[in-house]
C-alpha cells in the first residue's frame, strides 16, 4: 500500500467520523432530553462483546451492558430507521419489535450503535460500533444439553431447545424425570427436529430414537462391541446412523491448565441400520491397532468421515501420544458396504496435532473440525481451536476470528451452511458458553457473538451449567418429555 | 426461597434454634386461632404445638430440607387466613379455598394437599353451609399434580403429593413424616371432639389432657427414633464445627460419641492437623490404616465436603477442587457456601481468576459469606498478594512441579510430591508422616527420614516416628542414634518386646495388659 493510499484512508476515516458525529448530532437534536456535549474517540467496553459482529436478521435482541451506573442511552441506526434505548444502570434492553424491524430492514447492511452516557447534565457520546446484518437467516432453534462442568457427579442435567428469535428455553428432556440419570449425545438428521436420538445411561439406559413423534428404545450393547453406541451422526437419508463405540475413561490433572483428561482406551466406528435394526461394520473401522471415533456422514451420504489414532500400549500414561487423524471412507448405502481403503485427509502424526468433531456443511463445501495438541476430548483442552477444511480445494486453515485463547470445541452448521454454532470456554475458562459465527461464501468465519439473553450479564454469571453439544434445528421439537420418560421407564428395549 | 434465605443465617450460634423456635411459636399460635373457631374448650391448647413440633423433630433428619418446615408453617398461615374471611358467601369462600390451595401448591409444594384436607375438614366440622364445596380444593390439588406429571413439571407422583418433595430425592420418607403431615388435620378433628367434653368437670378434663399428652408423647418419642440417629446428630455437629473451624469442638464431639468409623476418624485427625498436634495424638485414638486420615471416595454430600477439606489441608489442591465441585453437584437445587469457598480458593491458587470471580459474586450475595467474599476479591489477578497470604501462598507453593492424575499414584506419593515442592506446609508434613505410619510402610518411612532428617521437613523426629524407626530397625542402636533416638526409648522398646513375648506365652489377658500399658505407642498399632 502506497503512502498516498494510506493518507487517503486516513482522510476518509476522518470524514466518515465527522459525518457520523453530524448524524449523531442530528439524531440527538431530535430528542430534547439529549444534547451531546462531548465525543469520546474510542469504543466503550460492552458485555457481551457484540462489537463488529455479523448477525442474522432473525436473531433476538442482543441486549448488553456497559460499566456505567448512571443514565445512558443507546442509539441504534439502521438503513432506514433508528431508535434509542435508555438505561439507568448501564444495562440496555432493546425492545423486541423495534429490533426486529430494524434488523430485517437492514439485512445485507450494517447497523450503527452509539452509546452515550450522562455526566452531570451533559451527555458524552462514545465512538459508535457496528453490527453487520447478513442476508441469510439462522435456524430458528438450537438444542443443547446443560450439565455441570465436572462431568463426574451431577444431579440435574437436561436437553433443552432455545428459540433464537427470542429468549425462550424449554426442556426436551430433563433427567429429573428418570432418577437423575445421565442423558447425552443428542443428534438430529440434517437439522430436522422430527428425527432425533439421544442416549440415557444408568437405570433407564438405552438409545432413544424419535421419528415423527414415535419414540423407540434401543439396547445397543452387543457382545461383539466394546460398548453401547456413543457418538452419533445421521446419514442424510435418515436410514442409517454412524456411531462410535468407545471405552472412555476420565482423570483429573494435578497441576495443569487443562483440568480434566478424557481419553479412550479402545474405540471403533459402526453404522446402525435404523429400519432393520442391525449393525454394519468394516474391519477398516474396527482395528485393534487404532482408535476410531467421531464419525460424520457427508451431506451426499457417500462418504463417512471419522477420526483415527494409532493405539498406544498403556493408557493413561501415554495419553499425550494419542493423536487423531481425519480420515474418510466410502459408504455404499444400497449394498451396505464400506470402501476398501481409508483416505487420510489430515495426518496427525505428520502435523503433530489431533483432530476432533469433523462436521461437513450441509452444502458439502466445507468441513469444520477442532484441532488440539493431542487426544480427542477437545472440550478440556485449552489449546483446541476450530479449523476449516475447504472440500473443493482441500485447503485447511484456522478460523482465526472465531478462535480464542481458551477452548473452542463442539460445533454444528445451520441448514443453509452460513452459521456455525460452537462451544467455547473463553468467558471464564470453565463454564462452556455458545457462540455463533457467520461463515461467508469463501469459508471465512466472522467475529462470533454470544447467544443473546435478556440480561446476559446476570444470566451468565448465575448459570452454573455448561452448554454442551449445540445443534441447530430448523423448528421446534414437539415431543413431550412425559412420553419420553414413560418409554424410558416402561418400554422394553429392542 | 424463604427457607434458603433463613438458612444462610444459621451458621451463627443459636440463630437457627431461635428462629425455628420462634416460627414454631407462630405456627402453633395460628393453629390455636383456628382451633378456637371450632371449639371453646381451652385445656387442649398444648395440642396446637403438635404439628410444628413434629416438623421440628424431622428437621434433625439430615435428608429433610428446611423448606419442608417452612412450607408447613405456610399451611398454618393459609389455614388461618381461610378461617378469617368470606365465611358466609359460598362462592367467595370456595374461590378463596381454591385460590389459597393453588397458590400454596405453587409456593410451597405438595403440603397444599394437607391444607385442602384441613379446610375440607374445618368446613364439615363447623357445619358450614354447603361445606362439600370445599372438596373442589382437594380435587384441584390432585388435578394440578397430575397436570404437573404429564407436563414433566414434576417428575414423580411422590413428589407431587407426599413429603418426599422435601426430602433427599434418592431416599424415601418414613411413616413418621406422613404422621407429621396428618397431625394438622388430626388437631383440627381433635378440636371438634373436645367440644363434647365441655360439660365435664376439671378433673376429667385434666385427666383427658394428661392421657392425650401421654399417648402423643409416647408415639412422638417412639416414632421419632427413626429420625433422631446419634450418628446423624454427630455428623451434623462435626460438619458445623469443621465449617466454623472450631477444632476443639470437633475433638470434643469425637470424644463424646467415640471414634468408631472412618468419617469420624477423618474429622478428628483433620482437627488435630489444623491444630498442628496430629503426631502428638495420633495413637491416642483408634486408627485403622491411612483411611483413618482420608477415607475412600465418598459420594455423599457430607463425605465429599469433608474430603475436599482434607485434600485442601494436605495441599492436594486439584483433588480439593474436584471434591468441592462434586459436593456442590450432589446438593439439590442449591450450593454449599463452604464448598464455593473452596472453589474460590483453589481457583485463585491455580490462577483461574475469572471463574473464581464468578463464585465470589455468588457468595457476595449471601449474608454470612459476603464479608469473606469481599475480602478475598483482592487476590484476583494479584499474584503478589496471593504469595504473601498465609493460606493461599502456602497452598500455591504446594502445587507439584510435574503434572499427573490425582490419586492415581496413591495418597502417599502425592503427599511426598507436595512436601518435596514446599517443605514449609506443616499440615502436609503431618499428613505425610501420619500416612506413612498408618500404612506401616517400612521402606517409605526409612527413606523418608533418610531424605528429610535435619531438613525443614523433619528437624527432629516426632515420637511415633521414632518408635517406628526403632521397631523397623528392630532396635538397632547404630541406626537409631543416627536420628537422635535416646537410649531410654530403645530400652523401652526392649521392655515392650519382652513383655509381648511373655504375654504371648501366658495368654490373652496378659497380652491385653501389655497393650493397655503401651496403648498410645506405635508399637501396639504395629501389632494390629
Amino acid at each position: 500500500m502506497g503512502i498516498l493510499d494510506a493518507i487517503n484512508i486516513m482522510v476518509m476515516k476522518r470524514i466518515y467520523l465527522f459525518l457520523s458525529f453530524l448524524f449523531l448530532m442530528f439524531l440527538v437534536s431530535c430528542n430534547e432530553d439529549m444534547k451531546i456535549s462531548r465525543y469520546i474517540n474510542h469504543i466503550i467496553k460492552i458485555y457481551p462483546d457484540y462489537t463488529d459482529i455479523t448477525i442474522p436478521y432473525n436473531i433476538a435482541p442482543l441486549n448488553f451492558s456497559i460499566n456505567w451506573k448512571g443514565e445512558s442511552c443507546l442509539i441504534l441506526d439502521g438503513s432506514n430507521d433508528h431508535f434509542q434505548v435508555k438505561s439507568k444502570d448501564g444495562h440496555f434492553i432493546i425492545p423486541s419489535s423495534k429490533w426486529k424491524d430494524l434488523i430485517k430492514r437492514t439485512s445485507g447492511c450494517k447497523i450503527k450503535l452509539t452509546i452515550c452516557i450522562k455526566k452531570g447534565e451533559d451527555w458524552w457520546a462514545y465512538k459508535p460500533f457496528f453490527m453487520e446484518v447478513a442476508k441469510e437467516p439462522i435456524d430458528k432453534y438450537i438444542v443443547y444439553r446443560l450439565i455441570p462442568p465436572g462431568y463426574e457427579l451431577w444431579n440435574q442435567m437436561g436437553i433443552y431447545q432455545r428459540n433464537l428469535e427470542n429468549y425462550d428455553e424449554i426442556p426436551i428432556y430433563e433427567n429429573k424425570l428418570s432418577g437423575n440419570n445421565c442423558i447425552n449425545c443428542h443428534s438430529f438428521c440434517m437439522q430436522d427436529p422430527n428425527r432425533m436420538l439421544f442416549h440415557a445411561r444408568g437405570v433407564y439406559g438405552g438409545t432413544f430414537l424419535i421419528e415423527n413423534g414415535k419414540i423407540e428404545r434401543l439396547n445397543t450393547k452387543t457382545s461383539k462391541m466394546i460398548s453401547p453406541l456413543v457418538y452419533p451422526s445421521w446419514h442424510p437419508s435418515g436410514k442409517y446412523i454412524a456411531f462410535s463405540v468407545n471405552n472412555t475413561q476420565q482423570s483429573f490433572h494435578i497441576n495443569s491448565y487443562n483440568r480434566i483428561e478424557v481419553y479412550d482406551t479402545a474405540s471403533d466406528v459402526v453404522v446402525y441400520d435404523v429400519k432393520n435394526h442391525c449393525i454394519i461394520s468394516s474391519s477398516l473401522l474396527e482395528s485393534d491397532k487404532a482408535y476410531e471415533t467421531f464419525p460424520t456422514f457427508s451431506p451426499c451420504g457417500r462418504y463417512l468421515y471419522f477420526c483415527s489414532a494409532h493405539a498406544v500400549d498403556s493408557m493413561p500414561q501415554k495419553y499425550k501420544d494419542v493423536k487423531y487423524s481425519l480420515c474418510k471412507i466410502n459408504f455404499d448405502q444400497k449394498n451396505h458396504l464400506f470402501g476398501t481403503h481409508v483416505d487420510t485427509i489430515y495426518n496427525a502424526v505428520k502435523n503433530r496435532k489431533s483432530v476432533s468433531f469433523p462436521r461437513v456443511s450441509p452444502n458439502g463445501k466445507f468441513l469444520v473440525f477442532t484441532l488440539q495438541n493431542y487426544g480427542n476430548f477437545s472440550i478440556w483442552h485449552k489449546d483446541s481451536d476450530l479449523y476449516m477444511l475447504n472440500l473443493i480445494n482441500n485447503n485447511i486453515y484456522p478460523l482465526v476470528l472465531a478462535n480464542s485463547n481458551d477452548v473452542e470445541s463442539y460445533h454444528s452448521w445451520s441448514h443453509n451452511s452460513r452459521w456455525l454454532i460452537f462451544s467455547s470456554r473463553r468467558m471464564d475458562g470453565l463454564y462452556t458458553r455458545l457462540f455463533i459465527s457467520y461463515i461467508d461464501s469463501k469459508g471465512m468465519a466472522h467475529k462470533p457473538f454470544l447467544i443473546p439473553q435478556k440480561d446476559a450479564i446476570k444470566y451468565y454469571k448465575d448459570l452454573m451449567f455448561s452448554y454442551n453439544i449445540p445443534e441447530f434445528v430448523t423448528n421446534k421439537e414437539q415431543i413431550k418429555s412425559y412420553d419420553i420418560s414413560n418409554i424410558m421407564k416402561n418400554a422394553s428395549a429392542r | 426461597m424463604c427457607a434458603q434465605f433463613l438458612v444462610q443465617f444459621f451458621p451463627v450460634s443459636c440463630v437457627g434454634a431461635l428462629t425455628t423456635s420462634f416460627l414454631v411459636g407462630i405456627g402453633a399460635w395460628l393453629s390455636w386461632l383456628v382451633m378456637k373457631k371450632i371449639t371453646s374448650v381451652k385445656y387442649i391448647f398444648p395440642i396446637c404445638f403438635l404439628p410444628l413440633l413434629f416438623q421440628l423433630i424431622i428437621l434433625i433428619d439430615i435428608n429433610y430440607q428446611y423448606q419442608g418446615f417452612i412450607s408447613f408453617l405456610f399451611v398454618t398461615i393459609f389455614l388461618w387466613v381461610y378461617t378469617l374471611i368470606f365465611r358466609r358467601n359460598i362462592i367467595c369462600r370456595t374461590s378463596l379455598g381454591l385460590f389459597l390451595t393453588v397458590t400454596l401448591f405453587f409456593v410451597a409444594g405438595p403440603v397444599a394437599l394437607v391444607f385442602s384436607i384441613c379446610i375440607f375438614l374445618y368446613d364439615i366440622l363447623t357445619k358450614t353451609t354447603k361445606a362439600y364445596m370445599t372438596f373442589f380444593s382437594l380435587v384441584a390439588i390432585i388435578l394440578l399434580g397430575i397436570y404437573g406429571i404429564h407436563n414433566s413439571l414434576i417428575s414423580e407422583y411422590r413428589f407431587a403429593f407426599t413429603p418426599d418433595f422435601y426430602y433427599e430425592p434418592s431416599f424415601k420418607t418414613t411413616n413418621f413424616h406422613y404422621f407429621a403431615w396428618l397431625s394438622l388435620p388430626f388437631v383440627v378433628f381433635l378440636s371438634f371432639i373436645s367440644q363434647y367434653t365441655k360439660k365435664a368437670n376439671n378433673f376429667i378434663k385434666g385427666l383427658l389432657l394428661l392421657m392425650l399428652i401421654s399417648i402423643l408423647s409416647y408415639f412422638y418419642l417412639y416414632t421419632s427414633q427413626s429420625c433422631i440417629r446419634p450418628s446423624q446428630e454427630e455428623l451434623l455437629k462435626l460438619d458445623h464445627f469443621t465449617e466454623m473451624e472450631q477444632w476443639d469442638d470437633v475433638i470434643s464431639v469425637c470424644n463424646q460419641y467415640g471414634v468408631n468409623n472412618y468419617m469420624t476418624s477423618n474429622y478428628l485427625n483433620l482437627a488435630f492437623v489444623k491444630k498442628g498436634i496430629l503426631l502428638d495424638h495420633l495413637f491416642d485414638y483408634p486408627q485403622h490404616g491411612p483411611k483413618s486420615l482420608i477415607m475412600d471416595n465418598d459420594r455423599s454430600q457430607s463425605g465429599t465436603k469433608l474430603l475436599s477439606q482434607i485434600y485442601f489441608t494436605m495441599g492436594n489442591i486439584a483433588a480439593a477442587q474436584w471434591m468441592a465441585f462434586n459436593s456442590n453437584e450432589i446438593i439439590q437445587k442449591s450450593y454449599s457456601p463452604s464448598m464455593l469457598k473452596v472453589l474460590v480458593q483453589t481457583n485463585i491458587i491455580f490462577g483461574d481468576y475469572a471463574v473464581a470471580d464468578k463464585y465470589i459474586s455468588i457468595l457476595e450475595n449471601t449474608w454470612n459469606y459476603r464479608k469473606w467474599a469481599k475480602n478475598i476479591r483482592k487476590y484476583l489477578y494479584n499474584d503478589n498478594a496471593i504469595e504473601k497470604d498465609s493460606i493461599l501462598g502456602v497452598k500455591r507453593k504446594d502445587l507439584p512441579r510435574k503434572d499427573g492424575f490425582i490419586i492415581q499414584r496413591g495418597i502417599i506419593t502425592d503427599l511426598m510430591d507436595i512436601i518435596d515442592k514446599n517443605p514449609y506446609d506443616y499440615n502436609a508434613i503431618e499428613y505425610t508422616i501420619a500416612s506413612l505410619l498408618l500404612a506401616k510402610y517400612k521402606e517409605g518411612i526409612q527413606s523418608f527420614v533418610s531424605k528429610y532428617y535435619r531438613t525443614n521437613v523433619l528437624k527432629t523426629l516426632p515420637t511415633p516416628l521414632k518408635e517406628a524407626i526403632i521397631a523397623f530397625s528392630n532396635g538397632n542402636r547404630k541406626y537409631c542414634y543416627r536420628y537422635g533416638i535416646k537410649d531410654y526409648m530403645l530400652s523401652n522398646y526392649r521392655d515392650f518386646r519382652q513383655k509381648t513375648l511373655l504375654a504371648e506365652s501366658q495368654g490373652t489377658s496378659s497380652f491385653f495388659s501389655v497393650k493397655n500399658e503401651y496403648s498410645h505407642s506405635y508399637w501396639v498399632y504395629l501389632m494390629q
